[in-house]
């Protein structure tokens, strides 16, 4: 109950700040803009023969960029991190009586916020290119955005808390991402893959969450895909929240 | 209010163990302003992150406030309040919204935080700025806002990191005044310090610390008599010198004698004491002075002292030249 009502009143108060820079939230919706409108056309033709069957281009690739807009909307969410860290913020809750969880919970909230804003808006933008999709489906491949959110910004703010600074925290959040995205099939399915490629692929958790992702759009819910990726999510889910929380406990040592 | 016995803090660096804080035993009383000095690194800070729950102690037992330290942190954590150098505002926040918001994080009430609050901005002065985003303030300015998220949930004692680092002479004095009235609310203070006139004219108790050990602790006035002691500077042509010195050194009560330019110089204890004996045995011996000067010792003189620093210091080599 203690760390629910702390939870709320740190989520408020950062979604107030939030608010005050518009601009932020402006950047954060310019990538999907520009896949949806300036890569989603090129597929079209790419993917005339690639056996996707009944489903159309936009139906394949926005479950895709959800995803990725998920990861990487979510993933630098621990350069604020280090400038509270910078400014004695963290040092400072951390003396309060607040619980460590709700500490963390108030940032990750207001994450996962934004981030289904961003999932609206992009399946909304996504309607006209010809997207199909069921109202079933958006709500699942909502709660879907925010367990992936729940899993990348708790890690964000790990490894900030953790390497405490900008200049490492940068390259090593790439050097992830990169290969977990090209190997996810995010921007072209790994049905135009080679065989190797596949292979490599499967260890990819990532990947299981974009074909789920894919499935609900599609309304392949009985798929086992999907509750392959939705355990697979929870699982990370739970191990990011305890590498975080542990992070936060010790976290201006 | 604060007892610690023994406390220690090792880091390891690699293969390397650093002793941040090596055994100290502290005591701090109830409604005293305590002063917590010691040159970089001597692990002051170190020390107040341990007593604030911020870093687990790696040896020893301590109580804050009447609660164990290792046992029950979150007890301590609602009896205290702590600035850190930094201060830790939300720097696009509001100085009012960052009160608010600490209150709500101590568990108080929406109207009680507020309440709180206002009292704050009126007791500091802040009504000018408290609706500023914080990012405007001035080093002063800012510096209010942070004692007041320090002491939001009315602590017993407040930490206090550094407190006026950067700020201008008038700041200074006003910040100083701040926390007198602070004590006058029955607030005990412990905060750390590089300025020695800070500490002298604000602090009842100063414990000097180094290499991560304490060196002193006292008054003000008992580290200048038993550490530097007054200082008597006789003047006389050099060839005295070993004369007087011979003269002088049997008594008991002499910690130093130095020879310096022109002139003999005693650090002894009681220095109006001595002075009525020591005259009349210089007479006595026919050794000419030229002067006589007394003077009380300043805390930058004992704080030199004690962390190793020789008292022959440059600048007063340079005056003289």
């Amino acid at each position: 109950m203690k760390t629910i009502r702390e939870t709320l009143i740190l989520f408020i108060h950062y979604e107030k700040l939030l608010i005050r820079n518009p601009y932020w939230i402006l950047a954060a919706l310019f990538q999907p803009i520009c896949y949806l409108y300036l890569f989603a056309p090129l597929l079209k033709n790419v993917m005339g023969g690639a056996g996707a069957g009944s489903v159309s281009s936009i139906n394949m690739f926005t479950p895709g960029l959800l995803v990725m807009v998920s990861l990487f909307g979510v993933m630098f969410v621990g350069y604020g991190m280090i400038d509270y860290l910078r400014e004695g913020v963290i040092e400072r809750l951390r003396v309060t009586t607040a619980s460590r969880l709700a500490l963390l919970l108030g940032l990750v909230l207001r994450d996962v916020v934004t981030l289904l804003v961003q999932t609206m808006i992009v399946i909304v933008l996504a309607l006209p290119l010809g997207l199909k999709i069921s109202p079933f489906g958006i709500v699942l491949s909502a709660v879907m955005m925010i367990l992936v959110g729940c899993c990348m910004s708790p890690v964000s703010y790990a490894l900030a808390l953790t390497v405490k600074s900008e200049d490492a925290l940068g390259p090593i959040l790439n050097f992830f991402s990169q290969p977990l995205l090209l190997l996810s099939g995010v921007l072209l399915p790994l049905t135009l893959a080679p065989v190797w490629l596949k292979h490599i692929s499967t260890f990819n958790p990532l990947k299981y969450v974009v074909d789920a992702s894919r499935d609900i759009f599609n309304g392949h819910l009985s798929n086992p895909t999907v509750w392959h990726g939705f355990v697979l999510l929870g699982v990370f889910v739970v191990l990011s929240f305890w590498w975080s929380l542990s992070c936060m406990r010790k976290a201006t040592e | 209010m604060i007892v610690t016995k023994d406390l220690c803090k090792t880091f390891k660096h690699g293969k390397n163990t650093v002793e941040a804080v090596n055994k100290i035993n502290l005591s701090v009383h109830e409604g005293e302003i305590f002063g917590f000095l010691g040159p970089n690194g001597a692990g002051k800070t170190t020390t107040m992150r341990m007593l604030t729950t911020l870093m687990t102690p790696s040896a020893g037992s301590a109580a804050v406030v009447g609660s164990d330290l290792f046992k029950a942190p979150k007890k301590i954590r609602q009896k205290i309040g702590y600035v850190s150098q930094k201060g830790g505002c939300y720097e696009f926040a509001t100085g009012y919204e960052n009160l608010v918001l600490q209150g709500r994080l101590y568990g108080l009430s929406k109207a009680t935080a507020k309440k709180n609050a206002e009292e704050i901005i009126r007791a500091f002065n802040m009504d000018d700025y408290c609706r500023r985003k914080v990012v405007t303030y001035s080093g002063g300015e800012r510096r209010h806002v942070d004692l007041g998220l320090g002491i939001m949930h009315n602590p017993k004692l407040l930490f206090l990191d550094e407190p006026t680092t950067g700020l201008d002479p008038t700041s200074r004095a006003d910040f100083w005044a701040t926390i007198k009235n602070l004590r006058s609310n029955g607030v005990t203070i412990f905060l750390t310090t590089h300025y020695l006139d800070e500490a002298d004219s604000l602090c009842d108790t100063i414990c000097i610390m180094v290499h991560g050990s304490v060196a002193a602790q006292g008054t003000s006035q008992e580290l200048k008599k038993h550490i530097a002691g007054d200082v008597i500077k006789i003047g006389m042509s050099s060839e005295y010198y070993e004369q007087a010195k011979m003269l002088l050194q049997p008594r008991g009560d002499i910690h130093e004698i130095q020879i310096t330019d022109k002139a003999l110089k005693l650090y002894i204890e009681t220095g109006e004491k001595a002075l009525p004996e020591i005259l009349p045995l210089l007479v006595e011996a026919d050794i000419p002075m030229t002067s006589i000067e007394m003077s009380r010792p300043s805390l930058e003189e004992v704080f030199l002292k004690i962390t190793g620093y020789t008292l022959e210091n440059p600048t007063e080599m340079r005056l003289n030249k």
